[in-house]
């Protein structure tokens, strides 16, 4: 699994939602060194602020991990767009309640997004190992 | 430079441009902002500003309420103490102070800035 800048990616495993990558963001790596407390980076003003991105520069790096995955995982992976807006609770709730219909739960997801303000691109793609599609 | 926009009751007031320092807010006359509403404290609330502790070159504006007797809030929540961005308005008895700040207006979306 490779993650560049603020996207993300969720695992749900037993209904319970898990963040897996760390976003490049400048908050984050000032929260992670102690810098600055975990309420200072809360709707801080430089929370969109990214450190990594693609298309900037010629060569980007990626931040690589690998996991084991099992059956039964499912795997969300977005953009700033959904996550800046609906909160991890939510998004859990909205997964667990698919009942396996993900393709609904991606649109749900969507209109969560577009209907908290919808400011930002909103991308979602849910991957289920294991299951029915 | 950011500055707050000062306004009570809608109506616009004064724009207060903001360097590197403190102001406090309140009735008593020793204030940087004098307001002259029965509600709110002698000492109410202290603008500081400082260097970003995020970005260099640009500054960060804090707001603090001073133990004041009916608080001060940001955007409707009651905050002790609070960085303000772009857009946000402090509201300190019926003053209102909206931070305009062109330097950071453009955090509200993705922002990319890599480290050299």
């Amino acid at each position: 699994m490779a993650h560049v800048g603020d996207s993300r990616v969720y695992r749900l495993r037993g209904g319970t939602l898990e963040q897996i990558t760390a976003d490049h963001s400048l908050v984050r790596e000032l929260l992670e060194k102690g810098a600055i407390s975990a309420e200072e980076a809360e709707n801080n003003p430089y929370r969109h602020v990214i450190t990594r991105a693609v298309g900037v520069r010629p060569r980007t790096v990626a931040e690589v991990q690998e996991l084991e995955a099992q059956p039964g995982d499912v795997f969300l992976l977005c953009s700033d767009g959904l996550t800046d807006l609906v909160s991890d609770a939510v998004i859990e709730d909205t997964l667990v309640v698919a009942g396996g219909n993900w393709r609904c739960a991606a649109q749900r997801l969507i209109d969560l997004a577009n209907n908290s303000g919808g400011r930002d691109n909103i991308s979602v793609v849910i991957a289920a190992l294991g299951g029915p599609c | 430079m950011p500055k707050l926009v000062h306004s009570r009751e809608g109506r616009f007031l004064e724009d207060i441009p903001l360097s590197e320092g403190s102001w406090l807010i309140g009735r008593r006359p020793e204030c940087d902002i004098r307001v002259d509403d029965e509600t709110i404290s002698g000492k109410h609330a202290k603008i500081t500003v400082v260097p970003s502790a995020y970005m260099e070159g640009l500054l960060d504006v804090h707001i603090e309420d001073q133990g004041s007797t009916n608080g001060t809030t940001v955007n409707g929540k009651v905050i002790k103490r609070h960085m303000l961005k772009h857009g946000e308005v402090a509201k300190i008895g019926s003053h209102e102070f909206a931070l305009v700040d062109e330097a950071t207006r453009g955090f509200e979306t993705t922002t990319v800035v890599l480290p050299d």
